[in-house]
């Protein structure tokens, strides 16, 4: 039995249908990836699996669970952490209390260590007493990692959590995310712009596109997918091919 | 039976008057998503001028009506928006509020200002003249006034929905430079809008003026009702918003009905409880519409952070502590005992205050209640305090005993007014809580029941006998304002102030953290509530006869501005602001006399509309200016692991500007 099942699930905002009939499991342990173009509802389907919105078809369920109407508090408790593509840092806060402070919302023992073994993990030692709405972009994107962190989450739902990273820090990243699912055992669900971290980090990538999954597998079959070069570059024959290039070399 | 008719034909075109001052209000907040809090202040403005242009000056009404209501009050509609409004549709709810409201103030320390209180009156339309429909009259001026609401239901129905204007209007809420790239003009449109709102008030304050004894305060706050009818309507239904208007003022009126044929007895016998409701149907009216409201979902993407200033460390509390304590000390000793009782009774503002800071400041939530919290805190003083049927109780007193009864009971207060604010946020809560103050003021403090009695009354409260001179009490408050801001700080410091901040930054992310905001809300307000009843006690006892003029709803609102301005952040920036605040309406330093209430309302209006940035108020600008000047002194020293230190220093150093605007992105 998968950690995370999504069966069917249709999101519909008035006429615009957003998530249409999206269905995939993520396992325990495992990193999956979902990709698309902008507007392709991967970041809606994130907000019915952590409870910020209510699909209008289908259903979610967690560890056995069926959580489709659950409120974002308890599926947290249950155990589902994410970050936000646009952000949600707490910014009048320090980067450390950030992290401190989610360890304190849920009454976990020690917060000061969760905080400095979190700042050290993460990576944002130097960042520590800064406040978050002062942080860069992509600082402030570990802030939201590490804080999801101190919660302990059997399954991470990252959204775009490179954007904003130089390419030493995304080569980090990776490292910290493998980490996560290798040492720790948890489970990673990555929204992510950037093809080549998707595929060279994920086991299983889903490719959304108009709120359709149309490609699904190993990174190795979503490279060679036509549909996937078409949906990502639109149907221009010499940009497909770029794209084609692109993820070949994206080995 | 025929009284029963005549009342329902009051209700109908009291509701009808309700109806154009609301529709005015959600044809501002539709186009420009700033509720304006003045709107019946405008209205205020608007019928005083319309006495002084018909009544005073003697023009002929043919020449006042298109005066006002096609020149001034547009013109005055169209200036509020470019100067004040315009600003305002991105801000955060919090911002908007202050500053309308700061408008509402000034707008009335304008008017008392130019119109001193005098006896005024204004005849109706066609004065006297009334058909007959078999058992009920109905005068002129109803007529007119139904006919105008109706005629106006219409016109707005045609403008918005079925005029390229009215379309345009509509859009300008949504995007302001797409319809700009559509070639629409936004502002011009939102002017139109801004400016019709303006005109709808003077109307409805027009149509109402015969029945006015033109207070400046009552004429405001006739406006409660229009929020009310504009709130069953969520602000943008303008045919819920007739509808709700209608059953408003029949509610009221039947209301009266049911009043007049109730036996004397019950009325006496409630000691002024039943007397208080009747007079506080609308705002009763308007708390129900708020609590059936729809919960407000969680929202993602909005701005979040205010850079607060920074904590004080121990040691610098302990400082300023000693030195306000010894300050005080020194100033009292040099004093007579009127100055001394003066200086007192400003100090209680800043002590009221810090309740302000936990809950504003920290909590991002608002009250416009906070001063009746003191009221219930001053009654247990001033009237003791028993627990019916247990012959649990005491007299009234002022002692520890009192202080923890008025810190429990207030707090136990401060979280029931918490529960619209459960499901509610920012503009709603200011309203509700304000919508309390006023139900508070006539079903509470007005009660010989529980209350101070008639609007007016006083209660002698009699102080222990080693605080009985005015300096040992004055003291006895500065040392209450430090011991509260120790309380405060500590908070701030502690786990508590850190999730009460993470709340106020983003809900949804501490909804998907697992925690609930709910009950820190709840916690904060009943906190906020409760520190504030302490403050009621101290109060009672420093102004010896509170009554209900100290807690007169309406003295919310300079109270919430002065500490906005001041800094509402900072316990610094509420001593300041709750000393010069203090300093007016005590006359310590400052003479009392009314020009300078007056003077002052406008100035903290101009203070709040030019910080319209800044949360942190003046004293966080300071604070600021002194960081960059430290900062030159010592340049701080930064791990050297921190990649590109220089990068580092720059953010420190741009403390304000926000660096994370949300990059571009899928749905």
């Amino acid at each position: 039995m998968a950690l995370l099942e999504i069966a069917d699930v249709h999101v519909r905002f008035g006429g615009v249908i957003a998530v249409n009939g999206a269905s995939f499991d993520v396992e325990e342990r495992s990193v999956i990836g979902l990709m698309g173009p902008n507007g392709a509802g991967k970041t809606t389907l994130f907000n019915v699996i952590t409870g910020l919105q209510t699909p209008t078809q289908g259903a979610v369920h967690f560890d056995g669970k069926d959580i489709t109407r659950m409120h974002p508090r308890q599926r947290a408790l249950a155990g589902i952490g994410r970050t936000f593509q646009r952000l949600e840092v707490f910014g009048s806060l320090t980067v450390a209390d950030n992290i401190r402070v989610a360890a304190e919302m849920r009454g976990i023992d020690n917060p000061g260590r969760v905080r400095d073994e979190l700042l050290d993990r993460v990576g944002l030692r130097a960042f520590a007493d800064v406040t978050a709405d002062s942080v860069p972009t992509g600082i402030a994107r570990l802030t939201e990692l590490a804080r999801a962190l101190a919660c302990d989450p059997r399954l991470l739902l990252l959204d775009e959590p490179s954007s904003g990273l130089s390419e030493s820090e995304t080569d980090d990243f990776a490292v910290l995310v493998r980490s996560l699912a290798e040492d720790d055992g948890r489970s990673v669900l990555i929204v992510e712009h950037d093809v080549e971290l998707v595929l060279g980090l994920c086991k299983t990538v889903h490719v959304l596109d108009f709120g359709t999954i149309i490609a699904s597998g190993t990174p190795d079959v979503i490279r060679k997918d036509k549909r996937v070069q078409d949906a990502y570059l639109g149907a221009d024959e010499s940009a497909a091919e770029a794209a084609g290039e692109i993820l070949e070399d994206a080995v | 039976m025929s009284s029963l008719v005549s009342f329902t034909i009051i209700g109908i075109v009291l509701g009808a008057t309700y109806a154009i001052a609301a529709s005015g209000l959600v044809l501002t907040y539709a186009t420009s998503n700033v509720f304006n809090f003045a709107h019946g202040a405008v209205l205020m403005v608007m019928t005083f001028l319309y006495w002084e242009l018909y009544v005073h000056q003697g023009w002929p009404l043919w020449l006042v009506l298109p005066f006002i209501l096609l020149f001034v009050a547009p013109a005055f509609g169209l200036a509020m928006e470019r100067l004040v409004m315009r600003r305002l549709t991105t801000a955060d709810v919090t911002t908007s509020l202050g500053v309308t409201v700061g408008l509402l103030v000034a707008l009335i320390g304008l008017a008392e200002q130019i119109w001193k209180p005098a006896g005024r009156t204004v005849d109706a339309f066609f004065a006297g003249s009334k058909v007959s429909f078999g058992l009920v009259n109905v005068t002129a001026q109803q007529f007119i006034t139904l006919g105008i609401a109706l005629a106006l239901a219409l016109g707005l129905y045609l403008l918005l929905n079925r005029t390229r204007i009215g379309t345009a209007m509509r859009a300008v809420v949504d995007n302001r430079e797409l319809l700009a790239l559509h070639g629409a003009r936004p502002n011009l449109l939102s002017g139109l809008a801004w400016a019709l709102g303006s005109s709808l008030a003077a109307l409805a304050g027009i149509l109402l003026a015969p029945q006015q004894n033109f207070n400046y305060t009552d004429m405001t706050f006739l406006v409660v009702s229009a929020y009310a009818a504009a709130m069953l309507g969520r602000l943008k239904s303008l045919p819920l918003t007739f509808v709700g208007a209608i059953a408003l003022g029949l509610l009221v009126e039947y209301g009266t009905w049911i009043y007049r044929s109730l036996p004397p007895s019950v009325i006496s016998g409630s000691q002024g409880l039943v007397y208080g409701i009747n007079n506080s149907l609308a705002t009763l009216f308007l708390l129900a519409v708020m609590l059936l409201l729809p919960q407000e979902k969680l929202r993602v993407g909005r701005v979040t952070g205010t850079k607060l200033p920074r904590i004080p460390s121990w040691r610098a509390t302990l400082l300023w502590s000693a030195a306000l304590l010894v300050g005080a000390y020194l100033l009292t000793g040099s004093m007579g005992e009127g100055n001394n009782s003066r200086f007192g009774q400003t100090m209680l503002l800043p002590l009221i205050m810090l309740s302000l800071v936990l809950l504003i400041g920290y909590g991002g939530d608002v009250s416009l209640c906070q001063l009746s919290f003191v009221g219930v805190g001053a009654l247990v003083a001033a009237r003791g305090f028993d627990i019916p049927f247990t012959g649990i109780g005491f007299h009234p007193q002022i002692s520890v005993l009192s202080l923890i009864t008025a810190f429990l009971l207030t707090a136990v207060v401060g979280a029931l007014v918490a529960l619209p604010a459960l499901r509610l946020r920012g503009l709603y809560i200011g309203l509700g809580t304000l919508a309390i103050a006023g139900a508070m003021d006539h079903a509470v403090f007005e009660t010989k029941l529980v209350g101070f009695g008639a609007q007016g009354s006083t209660i002698q409260v009699s102080r222990p006998g080693w605080l009985a001179s005015e300096r040992s009490f004055a003291m006895a408050v500065v040392i209450a304002f430090v011991a509260t801001a120790w309380v405060v700080l500590s908070i701030r410091r502690s786990k508590y102030g850190r999730i009460l901040l993470a709340t106020r930054d983003s809900q949804a992310a501490c909804a998907t953290l697992g925690f609930s905001t709910t009950m820190t809300r709840v916690a904060v307000f009943a906190v906020s509530a409760g520190l504030s009843g302490v403050a009621g006690v101290l109060f009672a006892g420093m102004r010896v006869t509170p009554g209900t003029v100290d807690f007169y709803f309406f003295q919310n609102l300079p109270l919430l501005l002065f500490a906005i301005v001041f800094g509402v952040t900072s316990v610094t920036g509420v001593l300041t602001g709750g000393f010069v605040y203090g300093c007016i309406t005590s006359g310590f330093i400052i003479s009392s006399h009314a020009a300078v209430t007056n003077i002052a309302y406008i100035v903290v209006f101009v203070g709040v509309r030019l910080l319209v940035n800044n949360p942190n108020g003046l004293v966080g600008l300071l604070f600021e200016q002194g960081r960059r000047l430290s900062f030159r002194q010592h340049r701080p020293t930064l791990p050297s692991e921190a990649g590109p230190a220089d990068d580092v220093e720059v953010y420190l150093a741009h403390a304000g500007a926000r660096s994370m605007e949300a990059p571009v992105g899928s749905a």
